[in-house]
């Protein structure tokens, strides 16, 4: 990078407030309900509006355009085939597995429609991303590394999330400024390393818990006929199992974060570089509180968890932007492929980074 | 006309000039941008649909977009004139309309998992052919035999007995099942019966032993006959996926961590629903005692047995499938 070329830092900014959203998700929900499903199409777009428009850079928003037709066709699609493989099950012995494989094989490749499609319907001030048709490189990633993965019996596996982001990055654009992710192999490495710590560490904590000699049977009184301390062993596997489900849902999330980070810090769009600032352990706690307060608010606050999470993690980000403000103006829209919007995207495959 | 001060995106430059916006007549918008000054029909342009605190947005043909920040002016001039009734926008706007609407849905939510799904699940068991519960539960008694039954320790004398009795049961409450009674040793499962879809019904030594009387199994054996009459199991698959499907696209829109929280009223639905099955397989096993004139009492005296033996009182009721021995007794 020419280090003598002027480089602001943009920080981007979310608009977005719960109470406002709020009252677009119950309507969404509603409406959903009601109609057993068939709006939900709409209702994503009208959501995803929503939260981009209220995503800013340098004085300019986001936007989502996708044809909620488009998405709903994707979406029975999806269904269909699902039940196809629930309903074959039942039906012939042995012929769910065949339809499963089939299914699987079709993964690269609707992962590759659904990234065009999100894609090509997002904007940043008016011009539109794109991805390219890398089906190929898609099979190549997901099955051939895949399938190394399960040969190394699991020691390729940081490597192999490292070439799926790759794969989802340096294959889109922003109008005609391609994207591209580093070369960060060791440092995926690094983050895998540093959450299997964390998971031993929280199995033997539960471990320790569990042989702590704590007589469970003690809490489970007035049960004399019993021959065996049944209750108090059930209690003490469940709490195993609990600390089991601790550990992977604290990994998961640790996981998630920090790999996001890894990668946006590694992104540039044309000269311009992404950077974020998150501070994993925040995000964490925000994912974490958020669970806890949709438990209790029986799913009321998820529209205040969404824009919660979102605010904070749109908030921390900012764009180095190469050469003045005015750069990032020139940006122009690259030809438009015919594929497109047929499809919507099939499953819905939310692929994060 | 008034005009309205405006970005304008071109399409083509991710740049914006400012401009002003006219509503031109009842059918056409004009762009002041000091250059060309370009007018287009309403039928040429979209005008989007409110939404929330942002800039309204005008789509133009070939590709360029017009932001305008005074929303509110500009849609109540424009929308009446380009038919735009902006239901939803109106629905979301204001808190009254959203609480009913919330109210609404808990409703219709609490209705589908209460009456709508059952209702659906029942409806389509019965288009669903008898043969189909026997693939269902084809594979079950192999795998339980290698996993958790051993071979019966009864004698040959008791067994036939047993299955005589149990063929009277059949003959009173049963159906077009091939009802078949098996005996096992329960091992891990104990003093137990259990139905599968196919019409066989497994009956553990243990049973056989706690019982006090043989009035007591044919309590058992009925109400387990209820169980695959009723297509229990069929029907459960079915409404499980259905309210799983119906907590999955009301939290849909929210990410994977958070749809974990969805699993939870998933659990409490589905044990609700078991407890439902219980109680029409119990309604079954009080029909053929009271049609063979036994008394009613002996299925509570061993649902009593078999509640002491493994421990249930205290149990919170919500999360368990079975009713409680008292509330059973409590149905005749």
């Amino acid at each position: 990078m020419d280090s003598s070329v002027a480089q602001t830092s943009e920080s981007m900014t979310f608009s977005g407030q719960s109470g406002e959203y709020f009252r677009i998700w119950i309507v969404n929900v509603c409406l959903t309900v009601v109609t057993l499903g068939i709006y939900s199409a709409w209702a994503k777009v009208r959501r995803l509006k929503y939260l981009y428009r209220s995503t800013h850079l340098a004085g300019g928003s986001f936007d989502y355009h996708a044809a909620p037709v488009a998405i709903l066709k994707g979406r029975l699609i999806g269904l269909g085939a699902l039940a196809v493989y629930l309903i074959s099950g039942n039906l012939l012995y042995g012929i769910d597995a065949l339809i499963f494989l089939v299914i699987l094989a079709f993964i690269p490749w609707v992962l590759v429609r659904s990234r065009m499609f999100n894609m090509r319907n997002t904007s940043y001030q008016n011009i539109r991303f794109s991805f390219k048709p890398v089906y190929g490189r898609a099979y190549e990633v997901i099955f051939g590394y895949g399938l190394l993965v399960g040969i190394t019996l699991g020691i390729l596996y940081p490597y192999y999330r490292y070439k799926r982001s790759d794969l989802i990055v340096s294959n889109a654009s922003f109008g005609n400024l391609p994207m591209q992710l580093g070369a960060i192999s060791r440092e995926f490495y690094v983050k895998y390393l540093q959450a299997t710590l964390i998971f031993i560490l929280i199995m033997v904590l539960s471990g320790m818990l569990l042989t702590s000699g704590i007589d469970f049977s003690e809490l489970f009184s007035g049960n004399e006929k019993s021959a065996d301390s049944s209750p108090g062993t059930v209690f003490g596997v469940g709490l195993g199992v609990a600390g089991l489900l601790l550990a992977y849902f604290v990994v998961f999330s640790f996981l998630r974060a920090a790999t996001t980070k890894l990668v946006l810090n590694n992104t540039t769009v044309g000269e311009h570089k992404i950077q974020c600032h998150w501070n994993i352990s925040r995000v964490m706690f925000i994912q974490t509180s958020n669970i806890v307060a949709i438990v209790f608010s029986a799913g009321l606050l998820i529209p205040w968890a969404t824009i919660r999470l979102r605010r904070y993690q749109i908030e921390n980000l900012s764009i180095a932007i190469a050469g003045r403000i005015d750069e990032i103006m020139a940006v122009q829209s690259a030809e438009v492929s015919a594929l497109g919007d047929e499809l919507g995207d099939v499953f819905d495959i939310d692929i994060g980074l | 006309m008034t005009g309205y001060s405006a970005r304008y995106f071109d399409g083509r430059m991710a740049a914006f000039r400012p401009v002003r916006v006219h509503v031109i007549g009842a059918d056409r918008l004009q762009v002041r941008d000091g250059a060309q000054n370009p007018v287009f029909r309403f039928d040429e342009i979209t005008v989007q649909r409110r939404l929330g605190h942002h800039p309204a947005i005008v789509e133009l043909p070939g590709g360029g977009r017009l932001e305008i920040e005074a929303a509110d002016e500009f849609h109540a001039a424009i929308d009446p004139l380009v038919g735009s009734k902006g239901l939803v926008f109106w629905l979301e706007s204001n808190w009254l309309t959203v609480a009913l609407l919330l109210a609404l849905t808990a409703a219709l939510i609490w209705a589908a998992v209460n009456y709508g799904i059952p209702a659906a699940a029942r409806q389509a068991a019965r288009a669903v052919p008898v043969s189909v519960d026997t693939m269902i539960g084809e594979e079950s008694l192999q795998i339980l035999d290698s996993y958790m039954l051993a071979p019966s320790e009864l004698t040959a004398a008791r067994r036939a007995q047993l299955t005589g009795m149990f063929a009277g049961i059949v003959a009173q409450v049963g159906d077009k099942h091939d009802f078949r009674l098996v005996f096992r040793k329960g091992g891990k499962i104990g003093a137990n019966a259990l139905a599968l879809p196919s019409g066989v019904v497994i009956l553990t030594d243990e049973l056989e032993l706690l019982a006090g009387h043989d009035e007591e199994l044919a309590a058992v054996l009925a109400h387990e006959v209820g169980h695959a009459v009723h297509r229990h199991a069929l029907r459960a698959i079915m409404q499980n996926s259905l309210v799983a499907g119906l907590m999955v696209s009301v939290t849909g829109d929210v990410g994977s961590i958070s749809s974990l929280a969805a699993g939870i009223p998933t659990l409490l639905a589905e044990r609700s629903y078991s407890r439902d099955f219980e109680r029409e397989a119990d309604d079954v096993a009080y029909d053929y005692l009271r049609a063979a004139n036994i008394d009613p009492q002996r299925f509570v005296d061993l649902i009593t047995r078999l509640e002491s033996t493994q421990g249930r009182a205290g149990t919170s009721n919500l999360l368990a499938t079975h009713p409680s021995a008292a509330e059973r007794s409590r149905q005749d």
